[in-house]
């Protein structure tokens, strides 16, 4: 292709910037972001050395199917005209996909929103089936892609915004993204709020997509009026962004699981009042499934092992064991 | 709500089987499907057209073959719980019924339901085993991975298998169904040693879940009209769902079950609450997008099962067998796929092991007439 190209400086007004048939970039770049501080710092100070590269529209205009934030940050920089590699208007449209994805697996690689989109937009362009996009994906660009797969992905690329920069900032992988499409719209974005509210991690975040779908659906309730109800008594209290996360998550997780939640308070509350010393451990099976409790401890010495009998024998005769026993 | 016939769309047949009377009968009862023939069963690859689920899809589909493995298989059962015992038939893979909580959807792998057709060679495998252990006791179900009668008006197998189990006296078999397909039971003469079973569950999750079954009074009525023909009858409680109003749901089909079948009549009932594979949930997920069935309290339990909360399924046992107990305090009742501990505390003791359950079911004369 490089062949085909012509190289000259040419008047920012040729160039149609609002035709954004090419645009694949997410998260967009906005002049708050470090990004287009350093864009444009290093154009200002040695120009573009890697001209964007656009194509002759019918109307005259150049569109631009290469170097989006270059052309903004030069507009921004109040350049009158800047270097372009030009492809010639008989290349179709399949060269110039060809010309983005080549672009970008030579700079940074495309996230999975950016994927999603370069899908969308090949997919309706072109008019082909989830299956055909796959084989031309596959044959043209060498990305392998399964059908099941870019569907995912092109579902990604449809979220609003909000859940798109989450999903790129905390790189949640694509099983967490997609539950992001069991919510309406405004749903997404609201749930979105709250979880940059507590910054909560993407292991967090999957989990509560899942807990507060399910108690939605099981209570019905809608989202906002549940997150309203958990956001808003945290957000009152003075303990530390962790820390409030943490309780929130803990009480979602107790509405989802009301049943076993109390059954697991009464338990660490007979526990608790057992007053173990931190070398014997009591516990019960995982989830209570089986009926027995578990006692581990562990001594350096005679007088230590004599100690910890002294209090098994206390616990033996405590009567919130015989509780416990019951509570399995 | 009635049950929903199965028409198959097109109806694939392995050539050699051709000429066999199952496959006439099937095709002469479907005669609306397209017949195909193939050399090799195995190789049938089937295209899902986009955007419909594969499952939904082969939902209209059925393959009749040769079972060239065997027949009766032992039930398998879980790892560390109380079987009890029971073999299975594979007469079929899979069942035009579409309960959104079957196993088998994450169990079959998609593939296209299929009937065995070599019902000779099923019978001769029976009468080896039945004749070999004359002193053993078999309780033989046919509805582990079909429906037992959901496809009785397409196949007519119930015309072979009840007379057949009526000659011995070591076997019992077991019909178990979500539907009312009981007219050719009824027209049968010989109904010693036949069980015919009814999987229940309350109107609401029978609404919700179990889709294209019969409505639980369509069930009762056949079961009725069984019991009537001198059929024994049993229950099956099983998958017990966990839901808002689960006590008066369940309260009210127990009753419903006493008020209409004759105590006399009732062989068994059994009693489980639904467990699933993990992966089924995203099957289910995307096939019934408003089924409730997931959200219950379900923990992982041991052999990759999710089961609900013990607590909640103790309490759920004891109710269901307390008002069992108020109707026929002497009506057989046990649980299935248990722990010995949920065992413990429902009844007071456990089975023990698998062998011990099989007994308690072999020293109930009414099932086997060697032991009455």
């Amino acid at each position: 292709m490089a062949d085909h190209l012509t190289f000259r400086d040419m008047p920012l007004d040729e160039i149609d910037r609002n035709d954004r048939t090419y645009a694949i970039r997410f998260p967009f770049l906005t002049e708050k972001s470090e990004k287009w501080h350093s864009l444009t710092s290093s154009i200002r100070q040695v120009g573009l050395l890697h001209p964007p590269l656009i194509q002759k529209k019918r109307n005259g205009l150049f569109r631009i199917i290469d170097g989006f934030c270059r052309l903004k940050s030069a507009q921004f920089l109040e350049f009158i005209d800047l270097p372009v590699a030009i492809l010639p208007a008989e290349i179709d449209a399949w060269q110039c996909w060809k010309a983005v994805v080549h672009s970008r697996q030579f700079g940074q690689p495309m996230n999975d929103v950016e994927i999603g989109v370069l899908l969308r937009k090949i997919k309706s362009g072109f008019e082909l089936t989830h299956k055909e996009l796959c084989r031309q994906v596959t044959s043209r660009f060498g990305m392998e892609i399964s059908p099941k797969f870019a569907r995912e992905l092109i579902a990604l690329a449809d979220l609003p915004n909000p859940c798109r920069e989450l999903v790129t900032r905390e790189s949640l992988p694509l099983k967490t993204a997609r539950l992001f499409s069991l919510f309406e719209t405004d749903d997404q974005v609201r749930l979105v709020r709250f979880f940059d509210i507590f910054r909560f991690g993407r292991n967090k975040i999957r989990e509560l997509l899942i807990f507060i779908e399910e108690i939605c659906r099981r209570d019905e309730i809608l989202v906002p009026d549940l997150l309203d109800q958990i956001e808003k008594p945290a957000t009152e209290e003075t303990r530390s962004l962790p820390q409030l996360a943490e309780s929130v998550r803990k009480k979602i997780h107790r509405m989802r699981f009301p049943i076993l939640s109390r059954h697991r308070e009464r338990f660490d509350g007979f526990h608790s009042s057992l007053k173990l010393p931190p070398w014997i451990r009591l516990a019960a099976a995982p989830h209570f499934e089986n009926n027995y409790l578990e006692t581990r401890f562990r001594f350096s010495s005679r007088k230590e092992l004599e100690a910890i009998l002294k209090k098994l024998e206390e616990i033996r005769r405590h009567p919130n064991l015989e509780m416990m026993l019951e509570s399995i | 709500m009635s049950f929903v016939r199965f028409y198959p769309k097109r109806i694939y047949i392995e050539r050699s089987m051709r000429d066999h009377p199952t496959v006439e009968t099937v095709l002469n009862n479907r005669p609306q499907a397209e017949a195909i023939y193939v050399d090799d069963p195995d190789t049938i690859r089937i295209n899902t057209p986009s955007g419909v689920n594969p499952i939904t899809y082969r939902k209209k589909l059925l393959l009749l073959r040769r079972q060239k493995g065997s027949f009766f298989k032992k039930c398998p059962g879980i790892h560390d719980t109380i079987c009890c015992n029971y073999y299975i038939l594979n007469w079929a893979n899979d069942c035009h019924l579409d309960c959104s909580y079957c196993f088998l959807q994450s169990y079959l792998n998609h593939s296209v339901a299929k009937i065995y057709v070599n019902t000779e060679d099923m019978l001769t495998e029976l009468d080896h085993v039945f004749k070999k252990n004359p002193r053993s006791n078999y309780r033989v179900g046919t509805g582990e991975y079909a429906d037992s009668l959901g496809w009785d008006d397409m196949t007519h197998l119930s015309d072979t298998l009840v007379p057949f189990f009526a000659h011995y006296p070591n076997a019992l078999l077991e019909l178990k169904t979500k539907s009312d397909q009981i007219d050719r039971l009824i027209r049968l003469n010989s109904v010693g040693n036949t069980v015919v079973s009814w999987s229940v569950n309350p109107p609401k999750i029978i609404r919700e879940e179990e889709h294209k079954t019969a409505s639980l009074a369509h069930r009762l009525r056949a079961a009725r009209r069984c019991a009537e023909k001198g059929y024994k009858i049993a229950f099956h409680f099983d998958p017990m769902i966990h839901y808002l109003e689960w006590e008066t749901g369940y309260k009210s089909v127990v009753d419903q079950i006493f008020d209409t079948i004759p105590i006399r009549q009732i062989a068994w009932i059994s009693i489980g609450a639904f467990r699933f594979h993990p992966l089924l949930k995203e099957i289910v997920r995307t096939r019934f997008p408003k089924s409730k069935i997931f959200l219950g309290e379900f923990i992982p339990a041991d052999h990759d099962k999710m089961r609900y909360f013990k607590p909640i399924r103790v309490q759920m046992y004891q109710k269901i067998r307390q008002w069992i107990a108020d109707r026929d305090p002497n009506i057989f009742n046990h649980l299935c796929m248990e722990t010995e501990d949920v065992w413990q505390k429902i009844y007071g003791f456990s089975p023990g092991c698998s062998a011990d359950l099989n007994r308690m079911f072999d020293n109930r004369g009414i099932l086997f007439t060697q032991n009455s």
